[in-house]
């Protein structure tokens, strides 16, 4: 007798009829393909056994992660965001790529970069926010009627670029800033990698404890600023641990740190984290993460399109421009659902900023604390997220050089005004306010927010300052 | 009325309908899900993957054309995730990892094994049918399990899963058979208690 070539394909019903019909003559009388069709249909039957349940939510929560994701942000020059590690020129390898620059009457500086693509943003790649935990906080966009956002094309168009153009850093710090800063950026760093704690946190030592997030995304941003990221540098195992830690403390609804006290300015900081290591580096696995902050963010946002310190509290200029500093840098980083709540919150802000361009904290005309930091930290925001470059330079005529006692305002006030006819001003008062304050530790003495942020925080945002010149600028 | 059918749901999700869309994902879930649960035997990965199957689809949705079965086309695109995702993460559990929950209690396959009745003739329970199939299946050559796993999401016949892998019809059958006679040696005397 000649049996069945192909019993399998008999089971799973793949013969044609006449096939069909003339193998089911000869397994009825066939004992041994009787029982081989036994044990098929058996072992078929185990396979499928193994079947799951899908959930029961599954194509409802997944067509709507798919209506959020959109085609890529073009940015002209964007894509080719360079990532640049600076290092003495001491151990590192041969195929870097540029020499030796000698500097200043200090001595001789000598930098090295190495060229590292953003080959994972392929050209035409969409990019996809696949947030679990995502809440639905569209709704509650203030901002439909205000012109979206632009990428900046001029200002801040290079945004990153100078961290990925040697040349074009050491020219920056000749210019600007000198060896001293540069000397003092190294100093600070190297002080804070010292701080770091096993977990990846840094503590707000002297400051208050829940201000550990601040502390952290603070000292990952000092890192960030200086080309360093969680995959290369010097110091990248210091950033790869913060960035983990600043994920672990990631929520269910996509915030950041602790949900009482300064809930969004810590939240924003470490999500301007997030952002700028993923923007630097392209490493998607950050993606997920930072697309939850990013959510959260949006969605704490007031009814007048800016944030308070937490969700449904009075906004504030400051927190506002924390936040819109981590949505654009985030918007940089491919994150598409950021853009949108920067158009409503930029509104926010020229709400609050008088015709000479100084910026109120809450209430327009009321400057509690003087309007020197609100009007710093407003106009470089509203800088970042497109600010025509005359209308820059004319507000800038407002800036206060920053002094010694408030890195925060240094930070922003150096910001604000590079590029624009104030900077020669901020520069000289950052260098002369800032250096002497640095210990020789490499720590920066205590300004007047230390009491919530330690001295940790203290030195990254003195740090971030001291960055200015390579860190954002066109 | 009849239900639409997949090609003028995708046709409906390239004008923005994501209601649509839905209904795809609703209806093709299950088997996807399955076809990677049963590479990964980790329900949240082949959740995940599954998720972004269909979010890679929606999103390159103007490029879907009508002359190609869906689910050729979703297999495709769930097949080119799960290279992906061996190349570039060198993290493919194909085989049954230890540590794993294998139940619905959270239990490893060591919980489970060690755990398991030691009389031969006793029938086994469900958990331990499940670790013992999977292993046998994860011990199958990449390219016959492509083939059993694709055949047996929602009945796939022959010619789909040979357009989905890009074989020739005659390999689909000579693998499928070779994966089925695998499965018999390695469940062998196990059948009876199995079933």
């Amino acid at each position: 007798m000649t049996h069945i070539d192909d019993l399998v394909a008999f089971v799973r019903g793949e013969l044609g009829d006449a096939e069909l019909a003339s193998a089911r003559e000869h397994v009825a009388g066939c004992k041994d393909c009787a029982d081989e069709v036994k044990t098929l249909e058996a072992v078929f039957g185990l396979v499928r056994a193994t079947e799951i349940e899908a959930p029961t939510n599954f194509a409802h929560v997944t067509a709507r992660l798919a209506a959020r994701t959109v085609a890529p942000v073009k940015r002209k020059g964007w894509d080719r965001v360079a990532y640049i590690v600076t290092r003495p020129i001491f151990g590192y390898p041969a195929w870097a790529v540029s020499a030796a620059v000698h500097l200043f009457a200090l001595g001789t500086l000598t930098l090295v970069a190495v060229e590292r693509s953003q080959k994972k943003q392929a050209a035409g790649e969409k990019l996809t926010v696949i947030d679990r935990r995502a809440t639905d906080f569209g709704s509650r966009d203030p901002g439909t009627n205000v012109p979206e956002i632009q990428a900046p094309t001029g200002e801040f168009a290079l945004f990153l670029g100078n961290r990925g153009d040697a040349n074009a850093r050491m020219e920056l710090l000749r210019k600007n800033g000198g060896a001293e800063t540069a000397a003092a950026v190294d100093n600070a760093l190297g002080w804070l990698a010292s701080k770091q704690e096993k977990d990846g946190s840094w503590p707000a030592d002297g400051g208050q404890p829940a201000y550990r997030t601040a502390a952290t995304g603070l000292a990952a941003l000092a890192f960030l600023g200086h080309g360093e990221s969680h995959l290369a540098g010097e110091h990248s195992k210091n950033v790869a641990a913060a960035l983990g830690w600043l994920r672990s403390q990631q929520g269910m609804t996509g915030r950041i740190g602790p949900d009482q006290g300064a809930v969004l300015p810590q939240h924003s900081i470490a999500t301007a984290a997030l952002a700028e290591a993923l923007a630097m580096t392209g490493d998607t696995s950050l993606r997920e993460t930072l697309g939850s902050a990013v959510s959260y963010l949006a969605g704490s946002r007031s009814p007048r399109g800016g944030w308070g310190s937490s969700l449904g509290s009075e906004p504030d200029s400051v927190t506002t421009s924390w936040a819109m500093t981590a949505l654009r840098l985030a918007d940089a980083a491919g994150i598409e659902a950021a853009r949108a709540p920067l158009a409503s919150a930029a509104a926010y802000l020229e709400s609050l900023t008088s015709p000479e361009g100084l910026t109120a904290l809450r209430d327009s005309g009321v400057y509690p604390n003087g309007p020197s930091t609100t009007t710093a930290a407003a106009l470089f925001a509203r800088r970042f997220t497109g600010l025509e470059a005359a209308e820059a330079t004319r507000r800038s005529a407002v800036l206060t050089p920053p002094d010694g006692s408030d890195y925060t305002a240094a930070q922003f006030a150096a910001l604000a005004s590079i590029c624009t006819p104030a900077w020669d001003a901020s520069n000289a008062a950052i260098k002369n306010a800032l250096l002497p304050r640095q210990n020789t530790d490499g720590s920066f003495k205590a300004d007047k927010w230390s009491g919530y942020g330690g001295s940790v925080a203290a030195t990254a945002m003195a740090t971030l300052a001291l960055e200015t010149y390579y860190r954002y600028p066109a | 009325m009849t239900e639409p059918g997949d090609a003028d749901l995708m046709l409906s999700v390239k004008s923005g309908d994501v209601r649509s869309f839905e209904i795809l994902v609703g209806r093709h879930q299950r088997p996807l899900i399955n076809y990677f649960f049963r590479m990964t035997w980790d329900r949240q990965a082949a959740e995940d993957m599954a998720q972004e199957v269909f979010i890679r689809i929606y999103n390159h949705a103007k490029d879907y054309e009508p002359q190609a079965k869906f689910t050729t086309y979703m297999y495709r695109v769930a097949r080119n995730l799960w290279i992906d995702r061996i190349r570039h993460e060198a993290h493919a559990p194909r085989t049954v990892s230890l540590d794993a929950p294998v139940d619905s209690e959270g239990d490893t396959f060591h919980d489970v094994v060690s755990n398991a009745s030691p009389a031969p003739d006793a029938r086994m329970d469900k958990d331990e049918r499940a670790v013992i199939v999977r292993k046998a299946i994860g011990e199958l050559p990449e390219e016959q399990q492509q083939v059993l796993l694709l055949a047996e999401s929602k009945g796939m016949k022959y010619q789909e899963v040979a357009e989905v892998l890009g074989i020739p019809l005659g390999t689909v059958k000579s693998r499928m058979h070779a994966a089925m006679q695998k499965l018999k040696d390695l469940l062998s005397g196990k059948l009876e208690n199995l079933q």
